[in-house]
């Protein structure tokens, strides 16, 4: 019996975590958007979401309300790195991080900010990757990186960063 | 769609047919375009439910406990499947109205987290200031021992959000002994230049030397004026809401201003005003005091006049006034001020009127040394006590160790009227601002 409510109760604090953890991803990769000063915008501003993602289905429900410098958001599922041309920011969910490499080789010719979900990205290329501090939704940020793809980071995200190489 | 019309014979089962499957053809368009027909919905339910409770009631008579737990984590599971898209929805509304700060903030220190309050108001946008002020003095009075005293050691704690709101705190550690008290600790929001809000315990803006000038790092002189102890008793603080600002009136010329309301001072019939000090709450009658001061300054001159009015008994009886005029004028080292206070207290008998000034000069030469010359007396009113009506003159030297550090030596010539007590006194001190 107990077990069985313990299981259950650690559900109901899971389903909880997860939903929260995906909006607060979603949340940010928009704040993102705003903070950081882009390059070349053209008529809308686009996320693209790496694969299967709950946080692609957020970014949907944000993109209905919100603009990005006046532009409409676009969410955009990737599949492949043909796609990332139309986006500014690429998003990595942890299941498709085995993807980085191919996606920071086919972003060398425009403006991308890489960010990614897992420690220990931004050393192997993410501009920004989300990290989880004591079950807190934090993000390391990685400039050097940022300056490849062509973006340059502001003092807010270097403030805010949990670590920044 | 265009249905058949045919005469059909009851007793003809290839009629009975034909309208069964004409029927049927109708039902499954209604289907595609408005859903199940409700009857037909409502008998699968209920010949569902009959299935699902035969076999429940078999199973529950069998295994009861195992259905009772399977019951419990059912509901457990809608329940926290429910909240968490409730909290998603929220969650996610809240999160779009907050900046990416709040957020970090928000997810830097949570629930089960390290820290309490001020860690995670440390984690806020908010610019946090410590700085204080120390005063060690060598005190050699005629009639009195020699002695140091760690005068002061008070302790100025900030905060500052944006650029609107800013809060400080003062703590008081004196003499060195055991008690600390708060000589005032304010909020103030900033709407404009012109206009600030303040609330909480703050200096009375009676004048200058209240406000601006009592912390022994600016103040010329090693001791306060008589004045500036016992009728406008520096430092004066009192518990209310208070507007202020300035405003410029031509490109070298800035006025300023303040007006407040506050619980007021409160002590004995025709009492000393500084024990008056300190009525943080009312509890003997709910009158308040009101006051306010304005001025103008320049980069070299300043001049105000501030007012303060309020009942001062326990009883709410009588009235006190405060009328107090200052002047500054600062140019190439040199330092000219004087104020000058007067009161008018009600009694039960006839209002008592007493009164106060200090005047100082002094001139910084060769950006470290800077003697310091003072005149100040007070007039108390007391017929029968002429000996608290005081003068002073004060003769020191202060050399100045940094902007905010200066040793001073002075020497202050006493006259109490009507007595021939000598009690001059040669002191020494070291004041900090740091």
């Amino acid at each position: 019996m107990k077990a069985f409510i313990s299981v259950a109760f650690f559900a109901l604090i899971s389903c909880i975590a997860t939903a929260q953890q995906e909006n607060l991803k979603a949340t940010y990769l928009y704040q993102f958007a705003k903070i950081i000063q882009w390059p070349d915008l053209g008529d809308s501003f686009t996320i693209g979401v790496w694969g299967e993602s709950e946080i692609g289905s957020v970014l949907e429900v944000i993109a209905k309300s919100k603009k990005v410098m006046s532009k409409d958001l676009v969410i955009e599922k990737v599949n492949d790195v043909e796609e990332l041309a139309s986006c500014q920011i690429i998003f990595l969910p942890s299941a498709s991080v085995s993807k980085l490499s191919a996606v920071i080789g086919a972003s060398k010719s425009f403006d991308l900010l890489i960010v990614t979900d897992g420690s220990g990205l931004v050393s192997k290329g993410a501009g920004i990757s989300f990290v989880d501090v004591s079950g807190k939704v934090l993000f390391e940020l990685g400039k050097s990186n940022m300056a490849k793809n062509g973006l340059i980071s502001v003092k807010l995200l270097e403030r805010l960063a949990h670590k920044v190489y | 769609m265009l249905r058949s019309i045919r005469v059909i014979n009851p007793d003809d089962s290839s009629s009975r047919a034909v309208v069964c499957a004409e029927d049927m053809h109708l039902r499954s368009v209604k289907k595609a375009e408005i859903g199940y027909e409700p009857s037909f919905l409502i008998c699968m339910c209920i010949h569902i439910l009959k299935l699902i409770n035969n076999e429940l009631m078999k199973i529950i008579k069998t295994d009861y406990r195992r259905i009772l737990q399977l019951s419990i984590c059912v509901i457990l599971c809608f329940f926290g499947k429910t909240s968490a898209y409730a909290q998603e929805e929220l969650d996610l509304d809240e999160l779009l109205e907050m900046d990416l700060e709040k957020i970090v903030e928000l997810q830097s220190a949570g629930r089960g987290d390290v820290g309490s309050f001020g860690y995670r108001l440390g984690t806020s946008n908010s610019e946090f200031q410590v700085h204080g002020y120390v005063t060690n003095e060598f005190i050699n009075q005629q009639g009195s021992p020699k002695t140091f005293d760690n005068h002061y050691y008070n302790l100025l704690l900030g905060s500052q959000i944006g650029d609107k709101i800013f809060a400080e705190i003062q703590l008081e550690y004196e003499h060195g002994g055991e008690e600390i008290q708060a000589r005032y600790a304010q909020i103030d929001y900033r709407v404009s230049k012109g206009l600030i809000f303040r609330t909480g315990k703050f200096l009375v803006p009676i004048n200058t030397f209240n406000e601006y000038l009592y912390p022994e790092y600016i103040n010329k002189a090693i001791s306060r004026p008589f004045m500036n102890r016992n009728i406008t008793p520096t430092a004066w603080a009192e518990v209310g809401v208070q507007i202020r600002g300035s405003f410029e009136l031509s490109s070298t010329l800035n006025g300023f201003y303040s007006a407040y309301m506050v619980n007021g001072l409160e002590g004995t019939e025709g009492g000393d005003i500084r024990g008056m000090r300190g009525n943080n709450r009312d509890k003997n009658n709910g009158d308040k005091a009101i006051g306010g001061r304005f001025g103008v300054n320049s980069n070299k001159l300043e001049l105000g006049t501030g007012v303060y009015n309020g009942k001062y008994s326990s009883d709410g009886l009588y009235g006190l006034t405060i009328i107090s005029m200052d002047a500054g004028y600062l140019a190439d080292g040199l330092t000219i001020r004087a104020e000058y206070s007067l009161t008018n207290m009600e009694t039960s008998t006839e209002d008592i009127s007493r009164n106060g000034a200090s005047a100082t000069i002094s001139y910084v030469i060769a950006k470290k040394l800077e003697p310091v010359f003072r005149y100040d007396f007070m007039n108390w009113d007391d017929p029968s006590d002429p000996a608290k009506d005081q003068s002073r003159i004060y003769l020191g030297a202060n050399y100045l160790l940094a902007n905010t550090m200066n040793v001073k030596a002075g020497y202050e010539i006493v006259t109490n009227e009507g007595t021939d007590v000598e009690d001059n006194i040669f002191a020494i001190q070291l004041a900090l601002g740091f």
